[in-house]
């Protein structure tokens, strides 16, 4: 009787849990396997992709769009998210709606937005070809690891927010207006009492979005072809365009699965470190 | 007379978006050394006019001086004022030693220097063998302490405490209550000390300021505010008490619901509409023995207060609060004619 009793819980919970399951086997963990069988079955998969010049221009190239997007996301998200922790609950709950949008969007409507807006023919590289700009410098500065890097920001901003505001919204204003009455400037108590406080989630979100942007592909396939010199798009290039070294592509295809995975893990460890030992860290 | 320490004048307030102000026509000086308690119900503006004071407001009327010189508009960190806030405000993420020595780092003290001056201070409040602590590993009032070390190290013009005490239990509040009056007597700095607790107020202050509505209804020595009101309000909000409508019989009495009182002389004219105080405690058991307003009722109500008990006498006329330290059933009492406080008008 009581293990009938034990058992059913148990038994349900393996029901719930059977549909993520499948779902995980089937279109993840096999395909990667297949992947991985495919890059370790030939020997030298990962020399070819290493020894290729590509690669290391293209984890350049990655890097850079990574960084800068990375970067730039989470410096314009924390001032948002700070801005929206500041006000109402009311017009946080609607501003929060709306920078939330974004990520319900087609990454092909807004690269082509992108096109029509500061392309070479864009209207806004028109207006400045007014002032004396040069449209095609312009142009290149969208279709550059820098210039994708600011594109792809529009859906990684949200993110940021979206992990930062709960933070910031539960920190203790107090603790600024005290900073201020001992004597502090705004800035020094931003950087002495706020920032301290909120490091550990400002590392998860930017390795989050780092890792979102680095295996990214849509927003740049649709900006710039295959002309961009980052991983995604030389693994695109291999898997589409070449076609003939299927072993390398999967060796490609781990390496960047690889880094993306370090990446993510990198921010769940300061995660759980920043849990365990609380506003300290 | 020295120049006070802080001084108010005129000073008013309204919050945006609101049609009252928050305070208005506030002139409060304080002296040094001395400590000011500020009372009042929620909402009467007392918090508000700490953070006027501190600069975390501006008010659009009046002026703040400190030490007699005009500081409106300046912002609070150049006020040189030690806050102590409700919830401490203590940083989590510095033990603390290094909250107390937080001020000096702002002000460009090197390291060795504000680690010393920060363990002489919290030596200073007892807690010198927690000083590598973490905020969340103290208790409240180890907390408040850190606190109040950290609000003085820096030798502020002056203290301003939110109602530090407030989220103590009871016997730690009347534990550091006397623990703060020691360490303010000690730095001989003048204190705004904002509370909602009267018997806090009462105990440590050396003048009470009663607020209601964003105005001083008055400001006195503990005693002379509860024994000597100045209007019904702070009467009614000041401790327990009886307050009865009455007029101005003759020279040293008073018409009441309950009947006519013997008073000391008032000098009002007859007629006039006054208020009678009578403090519960100041409410003799038994019969007069010269016959001077005296009641005889039963006991309504009858609460245990642990050192007294406080009951509602009903008499002709109405009910009477009486305390007393003595058990058993009462059916007289008596109001010496020095106890019955007259306060001009009913309002």
């Amino acid at each position: 009787m009581k293990r009938t009793q034990s058992l059913r819980p148990r038994r349900l919970l393996l029901t719930l849990a059977s549909p993520g399951v499948a779902v995980l086997l089937l279109f993840f963990a096999l395909p990667l396997a297949t992947v991985a069988w495919d890059a370790l079955s030939d020997p030298g998969s990962f020399r070819r992709v290493f020894a290729n010049p590509m690669f290391l221009r293209s984890l350049g190239g990655s890097a850079v769009l990574t960084l800068v997007a990375a970067t730039a996301s989470l410096v314009v998200g924390f001032c948002v998210a700070l801005h929206l922790s500041r006000i109402g609950p009311r017009w946080r709950a609607l501003l929060s709606f709306l920078i939330a949008l974004p990520l319900t969007f087609s990454g092909l409507i807004v690269a082509y937005g992108f096109i029509l807006a500061y392309g070479r023919a864009g209207l806004v590289t028109q207006l400045l070809g007014l002032l004396g700009v040069d449209p095609a410098w312009f142009a290149g500065i969208l279709y550059s690891p820098q210039g994708l890097a600011f594109a792809t920001s529009y859906y990684l901003i949200p993110r940021v927010v979206m992990l930062m505001l709960p933070v910031l919204v539960n920190f203790d204003r107090t603790q600024l207006a005290a900073a201020e009455s001992l004597g502090a400037t705004p800035r020094e108590a931003l950087l002495h009492v706020l920032l301290p406080q909120v490091r550990t989630t400002a590392l998860t979100a930017f390795c989050l979005v780092a890792a979102v942007v680095f295996g990214a592909y849509g927003t740049a396939l649709a900006l710039v072809g295959t002309r961009l010199t980052i991983l995604p798009l030389q693994l695109y290039s291999m898997v589409s365009e070449s076609g003939s070294d299927f072993p390398a592509a999967a060796a490609l295809a781990l390496v960047l699965t690889g880094i993306c995975s370090t990446v993510m893990a990198v921010g769940e460890v300061a995660a759980a470190y920043g849990e365990r030992n609380g506003p300290r860290t | 007379m020295s120049t006070p320490v802080i001084e108010l004048r005129g000073v008013g307030f309204a919050y945006p978006g609101t049609a009252a102000a928050a305070v208005s026509g506030i002139d409060l000086a304080i002296a040094p050394g001395e400590l000011v308690a500020v009372i009042g119900p929620s909402g009467c503006g007392k918090s508000t006019l700490l953070r006027l004071i501190a600069g975390f407001l501006e008010p659009q009327e009046g002026a703040v001086l400190l030490d007699g010189v005009d500081v409106t508009g300046v912002p609070a960190r150049e006020r040189n004022l030690g806050v102590v806030f409700q919830t401490y405000a203590l940083f989590p993420h510095m033990a603390a030693w290094e909250n107390v020595a937080y001020p000096l780092k702002v002000r460009g003290m090197v390291i060795g220097e504000r680690r010393r001056r920060a363990l002489a201070m919290l030596e200073r409040v007892g807690l010198s063998a927690l000083a590598e602590r973490w905020p969340p590993e103290l208790s409240g009032g180890q907390q408040q302490r850190v606190a109040l070390a950290r609000a003085l190290v820096f030798s502020p013009h002056a203290l301003l405490l939110d109602e530090p005490l407030s989220a103590l239990d009871a016997a730690l509040r009347i534990g550091m209550r006397d623990e703060i009056r020691r360490l303010q007597r000690d730095e001989g700095i003048a204190t705004l000390h904002v509370t909602h607790d009267q018997e806090e107020a009462l105990s440590i202050a050396d003048r009470v300021v009663v607020m209601r509505a964003g105005r001083i209804e008055q400001i006195a020595p503990p005693r002379e505010l509860y024994e000597r009101p100045a209007s019904r309000a702070v009467a009614a909000f000041v401790g327990h008490a009886n307050l009865l409508d009455g007029t101005a019989a003759g020279p040293d009495s008073v018409d009441t619901p309950i009947g006519r009182l013997a008073t000391m002389p008032h000098g009002l004219p007859p007629g006039i509409a006054v208020t009678i105080l009578i403090r519960p405690e100041r409410v003799r058991l038994g019969a007069p023995p010269d016959g001077v307003n005296g009641f005889a009722g039963s006991i309504v109500q009858d609460r245990f207060l642990g050192s007294v008990r406080r009951f509602d006498l009903s008499v002709a006329g109405g009910v009477l609060v009486a305390e007393t330290a003595q058990p058993g059933d009462v059916r007289a009492v008596h109001v010496p004619a020095e106890s019955v406080h007259i306060i001009p008008g009913n309002r």
